[in-house]
């Protein structure tokens, strides 16, 4: 747009002259530029400069005129914009109109020049006064008389006064207003004088007719009628198309053509900016898509093609750069007209066709060049490429400048046809199309990026990079076509990737890059389905390609047998030892087309040192059958890797040469396996097994297969397992049959190219010994041995420890924390204590235990053990671990270590289980108040004992395990002597320790003797849930609610003389005794009782026994122990077996501290067991009443006397308790 | 006259693309295919703009270039169907009429137990029936 004049790009805006005082045209000019609508001013220094304004003789409307030489001037719109005023003002100062009559005359000289001047024409005049001064006298009759010697009404006549600022700016606005109004009258009227002349039809060519349309027009924006501007263009416009249609366009002359369009252009460009300035898009769209499709096919005569193809591209760009400007100003988008796309609104699209037009234009003129230069002289001059003053400017718009010696009317200036193009051609010889292209398309590029169209985008890229190509800038195209074919590569276009591929090949080739070189011209020939494209017309020779040649071409450059020229022959593209090519294909590369290797073992574990399948299989997508020299395939484990040399019958004399001297020092320890034909079909898997061997444990894994495919050229290539294969990219939406890579189908399916190679087996043995099971407290003994089995143990480490519990009941709903945290093994490892070590663990000869042991050097048939003692805290089964780890002397695997595991299940169980419970005295009861309390009120509390009554403790020993135990020790240790009294029953001693045994009551009170197990293997045995009891005498001395009594303990060791038959199983004596046990003391603290002194004691004093018909006197005595007198209803029932004299029922009263004795004599009727009358006795005081228990108040009733002696001696030491 | 005809895939990838231009740059239209998935992605993705409808698998006219007019079909399953004519004036109705006949061409073709769906369509059958549809665009205008 840039190359259009000011005039035509700009809306007209009407021009005025000043002449006289030429002190204030400055200011004038700079208020009327400013006036809204401005007005432009030619300002005269003087009135000698008058006649510059004054235009040739207008003819008369009706006056014939004959056909035109051109369309348009080409100087017509500057003339109107900047040399032809429609208003003259004249500026006189005051003095001179008022002053004296030379001063007069002079004024009138003046205007009669003037009007000399604008009488052809209808110049508009205004009359100034200047006054600078307050002195205002005006002569009317001087006034009257200048008006009419300058013809001009009274309006055009004004006092311009200078002398005050404001008043000088009211005289500015009055000339401003009266100066525009005369311009719009001006240039009405000349509108209207020239529509005249074309409704009066004087002419006879079309010419004409646009010519005075584009006049109205012009005078129609000069009074800024936009909407006739418009009109009066747009019939310019269609009269235009009427003069070429009119005319056969490819039998005209080149510049005759060039002229019409050169005209039509400045019509369109008007009507363009003239829709576009009152915001309609939509219209200007549509107008503009007329214009080119109906300047389409004006093309003109062949040799010219080009210039129209630039007119077009021209046509786009302007349009693309007024859309441009438009939508910047307007803020939101414009409506979507029917029938229009939204790209067609998109200034982007228009850059992007001119650049189309421009490529158009540069590949047409390539061809019109070639011509040209083939039938041109070389030594005929450009005659229009001369200077100013032999050529000059076009007469009409559009016309070729004028060659000025070759006479004087404009016929003979003009140029000849052949003088015409060579200019032309000559002119769009330095003319960068490229260059042009490449900015219109970056245009295009900017507006695309904002609307995200990543597509469009990509074809601008590869325009551009085309363009690049032409202007032979191949780095850049190199950069440009990479980005672009990454995206057709994702889309899968092949047509389009191909070309850009072809693009590349070939800026490689120019730019000497042989590795991308062989890459591009290797996966452009992997291309599914490229045939019979034309991939562009700048690569010349290399436009059509076919995929088997491109291949051909590349192996025989990597076999080092041909070179390829680059760069016009300047350097050549080989390949050999100092330039060898090392291609890498990994899982994305594109180039995984060509060749794709896909591993898989036969096995998922192998041992090591035994061999394994494992299939090689390679696809090529190449259209020819290839064959590799070799196939080297490698592991991680390096030992591993192996080379596949060709089969033998095909290798060739120069084949066998090359591996033969290939093969460097450093790699002479590779494996090499010939024989293997390695020639790949297309599209068909090669399938190669072969065995291998692992010597490392641990995981194998195939990494990647090198292919050589010529003596300096080799493909790494990344393998993969079948099981997870994908697809080539754009090979899998080619129809066909996807061919598995394994013939096998559960290798196809699952085939892994990692193995795992287990570990080194382990020729030892690990014993775990215990005889389970264990029992709660004991430190139990677990016996470990190791015993090689083939392996000679240099030096190990035995680490022992207790498998996590997971205790077997997970409760399902329990958290997945709480589930994840084992609980704490119930159990410690412990090792005898050394006899030397001081800092023992309480009174045991046990300390804690690591876990760790070392093991020392072990040979074949030794073995080595260890034992490990466990103690519980409480009845749970542990699994007990053990891990080995060891060096072997074994040569193979040097400082190899092996591992071993194993595990043992130990169940443990409770030994003793200690129960105890108070009774009272026989036939004595105490009214205990706390304790009556609280069985009323349902409480559990400690066993209730009266103050200083002796009561009795049973206390209970259960074997809870399967195990019988060697009770060797019981006894209570009193907690306070002073407060309660516990003795043992049947003697008086106290009841510190009871050694069990044979002497069983033996007492011992020495207790640092006892210590020794050896000692204790007396005592007695405890067969399994069997019961031991012992009773106690407890005897509170103090009140108390919770009166501490002591602690029962009991020392056991497990029974030796029945081992459980596991233990048994072990076979020998030996192993029996290799397990000792220690003595266990288990201690349980007795809770608490409440003491409280009894207010009522009750005795039953009852003989023994009794003989049939015999009396004797039972009497119950009660004891009141109150400091108050206590008073007690008595009630006895009568039994059938008795006959017995007393008081049935009475109430007596107990005096404080003394004792009631109520006694009956009783005479028994039946022998046997016999149920004594009961008495119930109620304390009224404490309203509580006490019936002794039946089974307490029973008697035996002899039939007759028996031998008492003996029995009294029996019972004798009852009696005395 | 129609200048080519495409199915594109659910990945934007070309299933057939068919031109009926002899002579010229067959690569073009490739091009022009492959842009005006830009337009179809823009539809898509911008319902609210106005003359857009989703409710309707046809697209209209997606962009105009120098020489050609790009139409655009989008089906349920996300396959693309485009058109290009050389005509300036196309009468809307034909268009629909061509690219329910072509979506129907297609559907038989996919239904072929021996096409994966996905894959290129190069059953010769296909292409006869598409050549067939190309052949009779605008006929009933003219009748």
């Amino acid at each position: 747009m840039e190359e259009y004049p000011e005039e035509l790009r700009t809306p007209p805006v009407p021009l005025v002259a000043l002449v006289g005082i030429p002190d204030l045209h400055a200011a004038i000019s700079l208020y009327l530029h400013r006036e809204s609508p401005p007005l432009n001013t030619l300002a005269l220094p003087d009135f000698a400069k008058v006649p510059m304004i004054g235009g040739k003789e207008r003819k008369p409307a009706d006056a014939r005129m004959p056909p035109p030489l051109g369309i348009l001037k080409a100087d017509w719109l500057s003339k109107h914009r900047t040399r032809m005023p429609a208003v003259l003002a004249v500026l006189f100062d005051r003095d001179q109109v008022y002053g004296d009559p030379a001063q007069w005359m002079q004024v009138c000289t003046h205007l009669d020049n003037i009007k000399g001047v604008i009488r052809g024409r209808n110049l508009k005049l205004v009359v100034a006064i200047v006054q600078p001064t307050t002195q205002s006298e005006v002569n009317e009759d001087r006034l009257t008389a200048l008006r009419k010697r300058a013809e001009v009404d009274s309006k055009s006549c004004i006092i311009f006064v200078t002398h005050e600022p404001s008043e000088m700016k009211r005289s500015m606005a009055r000339l401003g207003s009266i100066m525009g109004e005369l311009a719009t009258a001006f240039y009405r009227e000349e509108g209207r004088r020239v529509k005249l002349r074309i409704e009066k039809k004087t002419y006879s060519s079309l010419e004409l007719s646009v010519r005075y349309n584009f006049k109205v027009a012009v005078y129609a924006e000069f009074r800024r009628d936009w909407v006739a501007a418009l009109k009066f263009y747009e019939t310019a416009y269609s009269l235009l198309q009427e003069v070429i249609t009119n005319t056969t366009m490819e039998l005209q002359p080149v510049e005759r053509v060039v002229e019409m369009k050169a005209v039509a252009e400045q019509l369109h460009f008007k009507v363009s900016t003239l829709l576009l300035h009152s915001g309609k898009e939509s219209e200007a769209v549509r107008w503009f898509r007329e214009h080119v499709a109906w300047f389409k096919k004006m093309v003109g005569p062949p040799e010219g093609t080009f210039l129209h193809l630039a007119w077009f591209s021209k046509q786009f760009q302007v349009f693309a750069e007024l859309l441009q400007n438009s939508l910047a100003i307007t803020s939101q988008p414009a409506a979507l007209a029917p029938g229009l796309s939204e790209r067609e609104l998109q200034p982007g699209f228009y850059y992007q066709a001119a650049a189309a037009y421009m490529v158009r234009r540069r590949r047409t003129f390539e061809a019109e060049l070639a011509t040209f230069e083939e039938f041109e002289d070389g030594n005929v001059i450009d005659v229009l490429a001369g200077s100013r003053s032999e050529v000059g400017p076009p007469v009409y718009v559009g016309q070729a400048s004028r060659l000025l010696k070759r006479g004087n009317d404009n016929h003979s200036q003009s140029p000849t046809g052949s003088e015409y193009m060579r200019h032309a051609i000559l002119m769009e010889k330095g003319f960068h199309h490229s260059h042009v292209a490449i900015e219109l398309l970056t245009k295009a590029h900017e507006h695309f990026k904002i609307m995200e169209a990543g597509r469009t985008i990509y074809l601008l890229g590869s325009e551009m990079g085309r363009e690049y190509f032409a202007a032979k800038d191949y780095s850049n195209a190199k950069r440009l076509f990479g980005h672009v074919a990454g995206m057709y590569r994702k889309e899968a276009w092949v047509a389009l990737l191909a070309s850009a591929l072809a693009y590349l090949r070939e800026c490689a080739r120019q730019l000497g890059l042989l590795q991308d070189y062989v890459e591009y011209s290797l996966e452009l020939s992997t291309l599914p389905s490229i045939e019979g494209f034309l991939f562009g017309p700048e690569l010349g020779p290399h436009a059509h390609l076919q995929k088997e040649m491109v291949q051909e071409e590349v192996l025989e450059l990597l076999q080092g047998s041909t070179q390829v020229l680059s760069n016009e022959g300047d350097l050549a593209l080989n390949v050999t030892d100092l330039q060898p090519v090392a291609l890498e294909i990994d899982l994305v590369s594109p180039l995984r087309a060509v060749v794709s290797a896909c591993v898989a073992f036969h096995n998922q574990t192998v041992k090591p040192g035994k061999a394994t399948s494992l299939t090689i299989a390679l696809l090529t997508h190449l259209p020819l059958p290839i064959t590799l020299h070799e196939v080297e395939v490698l592991f991680n484990q390096p030992s591993c890797n192996f080379i596949l040399g060709r089969n033998r019958a095909v290798l060739t004399s120069e084949g066998s040469e090359l591996l033969a001297t290939d093969s460097s020092p450093s790699e002479q320890d590779v494996t090499r396996v010939s024989d293997f034909d390695l020639q790949l079909q297309p599209r068909k898997w090669k399938r190669i097994t072969v065995e291998i061997t692992a010597e490392e444990s641990g995981k194998l894994e195939c990494m990647a297969v090198v292919v050589r495919v010529g003596p300096h050229a080799t493909i790494q290539c990344q393998v993969e397992s079948p099981a997870s294969r994908e697809g080539i990219p754009l090979w899998m939406f080619e129809s066909g049959l996807d061919i598995l890579p394994m013939a096998d189908g559960a290798l196809a399916e699952f085939g892994q190219k990692v193995i795992r190679v287990e570990e080194p087996e382990a020729l030892v043995d690990i014993v775990l010994e215990a005889p389970s099971p264990a029992l709660v407290g004991e430190a139990f003994p677990v016996r470990v041995e190791i015993r090689p089995m083939g392996h000679h143990i240099l030096s190990g480490d035995l680490e022992v420890y207790f498998a996590p519990s997971t205790s077997g009941t997970l409760i399902p709903n329990q958290s997945l924390s709480s589930m994840s945290t084992p609980s704490p093994v119930e159990a410690e490892l412990l090792v005898p204590a050394v006899p030397a070590s001081v800092d023992l663990v309480g009174d045991e000869s046990y300390v804690k235990f690591t876990g760790l042991v070392e093991v020392p050097e072990v040979k074949v048939g030794e073995s080595w053990s260890t034992v490990v003692l466990v103690r519980w805290r409480d009845s749970e089964a542990v699994t007990l671990m053990s891990t080995f780890v060891y060096q072997a002397a074994e040569s193979g695997h040097p400082g190899y270590q092996y591992r071993l595991h194993k595990s043992v299940f130990i169940e443990c169980e409770e030994a003793l289980s200690v129960g105890h419970r108070y009774m009272a005295p026989f036939r004595r009861d105490a009214l205990l108040l706390g304790g009556l309390e609280a069985n009323q009120a349902g409480k559990v509390t400690a066993a209730a004992l009266a103050l200083k009554e002796s009561s009795i403790l049973v206390v209970t020993f259960k074997n809870t395990s399967s195990l019988p135990l060697r009770l060797s020790s019981v006894g209570i240790e009193e907690a306070d002597e002073n407060k309660c009294v516990v003795r043992l029953s049947g003697g008086q001693g106290p009841a510190k320790l009871i050694k069990l045994g044979t002497d069983h009551l033996t007492e011992v009170t020495d207790k640092e003797g006892e210590m020794s197990i050896n000692q204790l293997m007396g005592g007695i045995i405890v067969g399994a849930d069997e019961v031991f009891t012992q009773l106690f005498w407890v005897q509170p001395l103090v009140a108390s609610k919770a009166l501490p009594v002591g602690t029962i303990f009991a020392k056991w060791q497990r029974g030796h003389n029945s081992m459980p038959s596991e233990v048994a199983l072990l076979g020998t004596v030996e192993s029996v005794a290799k397990f000792s046990f220690n003595a266990v003391t288990t201690r349980v603290q007795l809770s608490s009782i409440l003491v409280e002194s009894p207010p009522l004691v009750v005795t039953l004093d009852c003989p023994p026994h009794a003989v049939l018909g015999t009396a004797f006197t039972i009497s119950i005595r009660v004891q009141n122990l109150t400091s108050t007198l206590q008073e007690i209803f008595f009630a006895v029932f009568d039994t059938t077996s008795f006959i017995f004299s007393g008081a049935h029922t009475d109430t007596v009263s107990i005096l404080p501290r003394s004792t009631y004795s109520l006694s009956y004599r009783l005479v028994p009727v039946t022998s046997g067991m016999q149920q004594l009358p009961q008495v119930r006795l109620t304390s009224s005081w404490y309203s509580a009443s006490f019936q002794p228990s039946s089974v307490s108040s029973q008697l035996f009733v002899f039939p007759s006397a028996p031998n008492l002696n003996a029995i009294q001696t029996q019972l004798s030491p009852l009696e005395e308790a | 006259m129609i200048a080519s005809v495409a199915v594109v895939g659910q990945e934007n990838n070309p299933l057939y693309l068919q031109s009926f231009i002899d002579g010229d740059d067959a690569l073009k239209f490739h091009y022009i295919v492959h842009s005006s998935l830009d337009i179809i992605e823009e539809k898509v993705n911008n319902p609210k703009k106005p003359g857009v409808s989703l409710n309707e698998t046809y697209l209209g006219l997606l962009y105009p270039t120098e020489d050609y007019r790009v139409f655009g079909y989008l089906s349920n399953t996300k396959i693309k169907f485009i058109l290009v004519t050389t005509d300036q004036d196309v009468r809307d109705a034909d268009v629909r009429n061509f690219f329910h006949r072509f979506h129907a061409a297609y559907v038989e073709a996919a239904s072929n137990p021996f096409h994966v769906p996905g894959k290129r369509i190069t059953a010769t059958a296909f292409t006869e029936r598409v050549t067939n549809i190309v052949k009779s665009f605008g006929a009933s205008s003219l009748a």
